[in-house]
Formats: C-alpha cells, sequence, structure tokens
C-alpha cells in the first residue's frame, strides 16, 4: 500500500504540470461536449475523440483519455435528465428519476446531484483502484494461460448475457466481433484468414476503425434515420441549481451506496455499469422512506444509479490494468488505445509502464475534480448544445468519424469499410442486436485465442488443461451459469405461472418451443436506451 | 387453449411484415454464417485439425456463428419472447425513416471516392452540406457556413496543430 501511495505521488508530480493540466482540461471539456450531444455514449466519445491523440506523447494522451472519460459520463447524465435519451443502458434508471425531476422544475437540483454523485463516486473508486490495481497486479502474476482464458471467457459471457434483452442475439454480436477478430494473417503461423484476398485485410481489421464503424457511423446513420422521422424534446433549465438541505439529507448515504456498489461490480471481471445501477436503483427504493416519489422523481433514485455508474467507471480499469481485460465497450477501446502506444496492459504493466499508469491513475483524481470545477459554470452553455438541430448533429457525427478513419492512413479502403461496418452497426441498433459484444469480441477475440492456443501447446493439444486448475475450471463454471441463469430462470418463471393458472397445456408447448430453440431470452427491464443498447 | 395477444401488440399487417423481414435476416445469417464454418473448416484441415494450431480457434467461431444464427432463424419463425422483439421493431419503424440511410451510403461512399482528388476541405464542407440538407436542413446559408468553417477548422487544427496528413486538394495549389 505504501508503494502505491509513493507511486501515486510520483503520478501526481508527472501532472501537475501547467501543460498536463491543460491536456486533462481539455479532455473534460471535449468529452462533456462530445457527450452531452443527444444519444452519444462514452464509448461512442472517446471513438469520436481518439484521432486526436495521435500525436501528441503518451502521458499526455492518457491525461486527455482520463478528462474524455469522466467528461463523457457527465454528459451523457446532462442529456438523460434534460432530453430523456440515456445514450447508454446504464443511464438508464437517471433517465427515469432524473427527468421526471427535471419535468418537475427541478432540472437544475437534478443536475447539480447528478455531477456531485459523480464526483464523490469517481473520487472513492478511484482511491479503491489506487490500492487494490497493484494487489490484484500482484496476484495476477501467478495466473496461467487457462487462468486468463477462463477470465476473458467469463467476461464474455458476462456482458453478453447481462446486457440487452436476448441472450442469443448478445450471442451473435460475439461470435460477429470474434470473426472480425480473426481476420487477417495469422502471426504464429502466418496463414492468411478470412482476408478474401483483399490485401488491405492482410493486417486485419483496424480496432479504431472498427470501433468508430460500429458506434459512431452506425449511431449517425440510424440517428439520421430518426432525425426525418422527427425527433425528442428538451426540457429547460430553470428554478434554483443546488440542492437543498433535506434533499441532501436524502442523497448522501445513496450516493456512498451507489460508489460501494459501483466500484465492487466495475472490479468484477463481469463489468459493465448496468447491475450495479439497477441494484443501486432497486436498494434505495427499499430504504426510502419517500417510497412513493419513484418514478416521479425522487432524488436518492437518482444519485444512487448515477453515482453507481460513475464509481463503476473507475472499477472496469482494475480488470483492464490488471489483467489487460476489458469489461465494457469504453474499456475496450481504452485497451485499443494502450495498443496505439504499445502498451499492453496485465499484470506486468505497474512495472514496464509505470510512468505511464500513474500519472494515468493521478489523472483520475484530477479528471473528477477538474470535472466539477469546469462543468459547473459551463452547466447552462452545455444545455444549449441540446439546441443543436439534428441534421447538423448527425452530419457532424460523420464528419468526424470520418476523419478519425481518414487519418489512420488516408485510405479510401478504410472508409469503404468503415461505412460498411456502419451499416452493420444500424442494422444491429435495428435489430436490437447489441453493439458491447462485438466490440469486446474484436478486441479481446485475439487475446483470447493467444491465451487458447498457449494452453494447449502446453498441454499438448488436451482440452482438457482447461478444467484441470481448480480456478480455470471455477471461472468457467461460473461463465456457463451467466449464460444458462437467465434462461432456467425464465423456464422456471413460466413453469410456475402455468402451474398458478393451472394451464399444463400452455406449460408442455412452452417446453416444447424452448427445447426447439434450445434457448430462451431475459426479461428486459427496462426498454434499450435508443441507439445503444449496451454501449457502456 | 386461446392465444395470448400480448399487451400492446403491433398490428397483424406490421407484424407480419416485421415476422418476414426477420426470417429473412435469418436466412442472411445462417447463409453467412455457413459459408464462415465452411472456411473455418478448410482453415483447421490445412492444418490437420491440431488442436493448437491457427484453424481451431476459427472453427470454434465459425461454430458458435452457424449455432446463433440459427437460433436467430428459428426464434425469428417461431418468437418466444412474449413479442418483445416485434413491438421494439415496431417502435424502431415507426420512429426511423430508412429510405434515407441508402442516400447517406451514397454520399459517403461519394465522399471517399473524391476526397483525394478534390481535397479534405471541399470535399468535407460539401458532405456536411449535402448530409444536413438530406436529414431536412433547409436553412442553406446557415448550414454552408457551417459546413465551411467547419471543415477548414478540421483541416488546419489536424495538419497545422496536430500534425495529422490530410489531402490539400486546392488548398495545395495555394
Amino acid at each position: 500500500m505504501g508503494d502505491a501511495f509513493v507511486n501515486l505521488l510520483s503520478g501526481f508530480a508527472t501532472i501537475l504540470q501547467p501543460e498536463y493540466l491543460l491536456y486533462g482540461a481539455v479532455g473534460v471539456l471535449l468529452g462533456t461536449f462530445v457527450g452531452v450531444l443527444p444519444g452519444i455514449s462514452p464509448p461512442l466519445t472517446i471513438a469520436l475523440l481518439l484521432p486526436l491523440t495521435y500525436t501528441i506523447d503518451p502521458t499526455a494522451a492518457f491525461l486527455v483519455f482520463g478528462g474524455m472519460y469522466f467528461g463523457a459520463l457527465y454528459g451523457g447524465s446532462i442529456t438523460s435528465i434534460l432530453m430523456n435519451t440515456p445514450g447508454e443502458s446504464s443511464s438508464v434508471v437517471t433517465a427515469i428519476e432524473g427527468h421526471k425531476m427535471a419535468k418537475s422544475g427541478r432540472a437544475g437540483v437534478a443536475l447539480s446531484i447528478s455531477i456531485i454523485g459523480a464526483v464523490i463516486a469517481g473520487t472513492i473508486a478511484v482511491i479503491g483502484l489506487t490500492f487494490f490495481s497493484p494487489v490484484l497486479a500482484h496476484v495476477a502474476t501467478t495466473l496461467r494461460a487457462t487462468d486468463y482464458f477462463a477470465l476473458m471467457i467469463f467476461a464474455f459471457a458476462s456482458v453478453t448475457a447481462l446486457v440487452g434483452t436476448s441472450v442469443v442475439r448478445g450471442m451473435l454480436s460475439l461470435f460477429i466481433g470474434l470473426w472480425i477478430g480473426l481476420i487477417g494473417i495469422d502471426f504464429v503461423s502466418g496463414d492468411s484468414r478470412f482476408t478474401f484476398g483483399v490485401p488491405q485485410l492482410a493486417d486485419g481489421v483496424n480496432e479504431i476503425l472498427l470501433v468508430i464503424g460500429l458506434f459512431a457511423i452506425g449511431e449517425a446513420l440510424y440517428g439520421g434515420a430518426m432525425a426525418v422521422a422527427g425527433g425528442g424534446s428538451t426540457v429547460h433549465l430553470k428554478g434554483r441549481f443546488w440542492p437543498n438541505r433535506s434533499e441532501l439529507g436524502r442523497v448522501w448515504k445513496p450516493w456512498l451506496r451507489g460508489s460501494g456498489l459501483g466500484f465492487v461490480f466495475g472490479a468484477l471481471p463481469t463489468g459493465g455499469a448496468e447491475i450495479p445501477t439497477f441494484l443501486s436503483y432497486g436498494l434505495e427504493k427499499r430504504l426510502s422512506k419517500h417510497k412513493k416519489e419513484f418514478g416521479t422523481g425522487a432524488p436518492e433514485g437518482m444519485a444512487g444509479p448515477e453515482a453507481a455508474a460513475s464509481a463503476s467507471f473507475s472499477g472496469v480499469m482494475v480488470p483492464l490494468l490488471t489483467l489487460g481485460i476489458p469489461t465494457s465497450a469504453t474499456a475496450a477501446i481504452m485497451l485499443s488505445a494502450f495498443q496505439i502506444y504499445n502498451i499492453q496492459p496485465g499484470p506486468r504493466l505497474f512495472e514496464s509502464s509505470g510512468t505511464i499508469v500513474w500519472p494515468l491513475i493521478a489523472s483520475f483524481y484530477i479528471g473528477n475534480i477538474l470535472l466539477f470545477v469546469i462543468n459547473l459554470p459551463l452547466i447552462r452553455l452545455w444545455v444549449k448544445i441540446l439546441k443543436i438541430p439534428m441534421p447538423f448533429l448527425y452530419a457532424g457525427i460523420l464528419v468526424f468519424s470520418t476523419l478519425g478513419v481518414y487519418s489512420i492512413s488516408n485510405s479510401f479502403t478504410d472508409l469503404v469499410v468503415a461505412y460498411a461496418i456502419g451499416l452493420v452497426g444500424l442494422l444491429m441498433r435495428r435489430y436490437d442486436i447489441p453493439i458491447a459484444p462485438a466490440i469486446l469480441g474484436a478486441i479481446l477475440g485475439p487475446l483470447v485465442e493467444t491465451q487458447f492456443r498457449r494452453s494447449l501447446e502446453l498441454s499438448g493439444g488436451d482440452f482438457l488443461v482447461f478444467v484441470e486448475r481448480p480456478l480455470s475450471a471455477v471461472v468457467l463454471a461460473l461463465a456457463l451459469a451467466v449464460i444458462l441463469l437467465p434462461v432456467l430462470s425464465r423456464r422456471m418463471r413460466r413453469a410456475t405461472q402455468a402451474v398458478e393458472e393451472g394451464d399444463v397445456s400452455a406449460l408442455i408447448e412452452d417446453r416444447a418451443g424452448v427445447d426447439a430453440t434450445g434457448t430462451g431470452e431475459s426479461v428486459p427491464t427496462a426498454g434499450p436506451p435508443r441507439g445503444s443498447s449496451s454501449d457502456a | 387453449m386461446a392465444e395470448v395477444r400480448p399487451q400492446g401488440s403491433p398490428a397483424d399487417s406490421v407484424r407480419r411484415a416485421i415476422r418476414r423481414e426477420q426470417i429473412i435476416v435469418g436466412v442472411f445469417l445462417v447463409a453467412f454464417s455457413v459459408g464462415i464454418g465452411a472456411m473455418a473448416i478448410q482453415l483447421a484441415a490445412r492444418r490437420d485439425f491440431r488442436p493448437d494450431s491457427s484453424g481451431t480457434f476459427p472453427l470454434i467461431v465459425g461454430a458458435g456463428l452457424v449455432l446463433c444464427s440459427v437460433l436467430f432463424l428459428v426464434q425469428a419463425i417461431r418468437p418466444r419472447d412474449g413479442g418483445q422483439l416485434e413491438r421494439y421493431m415496431a417502435a424502431e419503424k415507426e420512429s426511423t425513416r430508412m429510405r434515407v440511410v441508402g442516400w447517406l451510403v451514397v454520399i459517403l461512399v461519394g465522399y471517399a471516392a473524391v476526397v483525394a482528388l478534390v481535397g479534405y476541405t471541399l470535399a468535407t464542407a460539401a458532405l456536411f452540406v449535402v448530409v444536413a440538407r438530406v436529414l431536412g436542413e433547409k436553412r442553406w446559408l446557415l448550414n454552408v457556413v457551417v459546413g465551411v468553417v467547419m471543415a477548414a477548422v478540421l483541416y488546419f487544427g489536424f495538419t497545422l496543430v496536430l500534425g495529422v496528413r490530410l489531402p490539400a486538394g486546392f488548398l495545395g495549389v495555394i
């Protein structure tokens, strides 16, 4: 712990220079600016802004990322509260209570509770990240290839099963991503895989191109199709901004509980902000003395989930930095950003790239403070951005995404591939196929394959190697359980319902139907947010 | 047993159209996945199906794709989700106009074809203006001013400040 503290101080010493602080501030501003645009989620924000960092030094680039990371999250909250259009599924709860607060004339209070909660939760989670990561990194050095393989499969399983509304569509998205990750020449054998004779595909599909295509271009095409059909409405910012004593009394405990839930769930290889935000909402509803206000604008119903989302945002950095496993789309994009700078996150990261990691962690502390200091005075400006006409917004996103792709290598082929991927992204949105598993599959897939082949090489081709070590076996069993539980619980629910209603024939028919498909659907807890059912 | 229709289900004709669309997508996905699966088998065969070779993981991915696509198609034919996807798609159809996407794709491919030739600034300004117009922006002057200013700021910002190489086009001649 002492080492972590000293390293953190050295990280602060690096970034507390005017030049780096400026980079952090620019990151927060850009992140909030883009994040506040309707329908734009944090991973999309970071994907769009990634090309800006190609030419600056890694420390500065990661400071910008740190700022963008938090700025994008808060920008998304503003849109959720004022427009009721959550850019990501973890903002759904914010939209439920926050938008109701805004409609009842408490928009300012909702925004201030959101930003204060985000800063408190973000800081608590970064403290957890600081002291927990080196310990986990140390433990991770004892893990073997099979353990890594099992952990990555677990990350796939949880992101696929717990996000979105259908296990089948989530798995389909994951396998599409894994297949895209396979395209190119295999570096070990030199075999060309799925390149279809196109020389430009020999190096594989660039991850940035994939992310920009699926998220940004897909969203712009989808948003364009929506803009032509008519758009949403914004609640105006009026009344007082700060919460009063009674409101503060209602939200400070939810902030702390949400922070704890968010960090713990974010730091697990399951990742994602959906579970902690919904758990926090349920918990606050149960503990609240004002249960009747839930659904009509209860401050604690927004404060807890907002804190959980912010804390899990930092929490997902734990598996990313220590295991090299991204457990959310945003973390997957951060991983590809690391790879641009030839930095491979994992247990050795803290030793090999300490000069970058500690300033990055320090930048999260500063990012949280900058988020507060910069965004409070600018809140009315951000609200004005919501008034950008939709045609300009989506034309602008297409211009920025095109620039992001084109600046990689000035290639016509890259642009056409990105547009084609964008079209796939649009169709995925249309058929409610979540995007996040595809991104995770494409970015994490090559790493999974490396661990898979290494394990089999060491075992002489024996597949039982994956269940010989207790840790690998347990984690793989958990992954299977995560996939099967929603299916089994659905069967149980239907069976119980049929027995209660005395409709046994329905039960028999249902069993036959489920057996035919071999799977089931998880019950949606809330309608998918527009454009990105599972992006965070 | 009487069929229980899900509450708020779309009209029958819309439902039929949605079901047909889902089945078409499912068939396409199965065909695509089978193609990928066949290629994966060839890859694995090239390495004699050795477990630690470059062909094993593609084989697993191919099999997963085929399985998920078949399940997608089966669910499209016999929905078991209480009409959730149908309702989602009905709402989608109501809130989007997909015809415009065709125009956007044509504009984007056209942009990709000419950007190196005419230069970043001109092509990007035109891209912005045309896309905004297609999406319903009727104020031509404002549209052109925003498009030109944005393209110029991006070009000079990226080339001069960030050092990113972008085609100059006619600006290079000047």
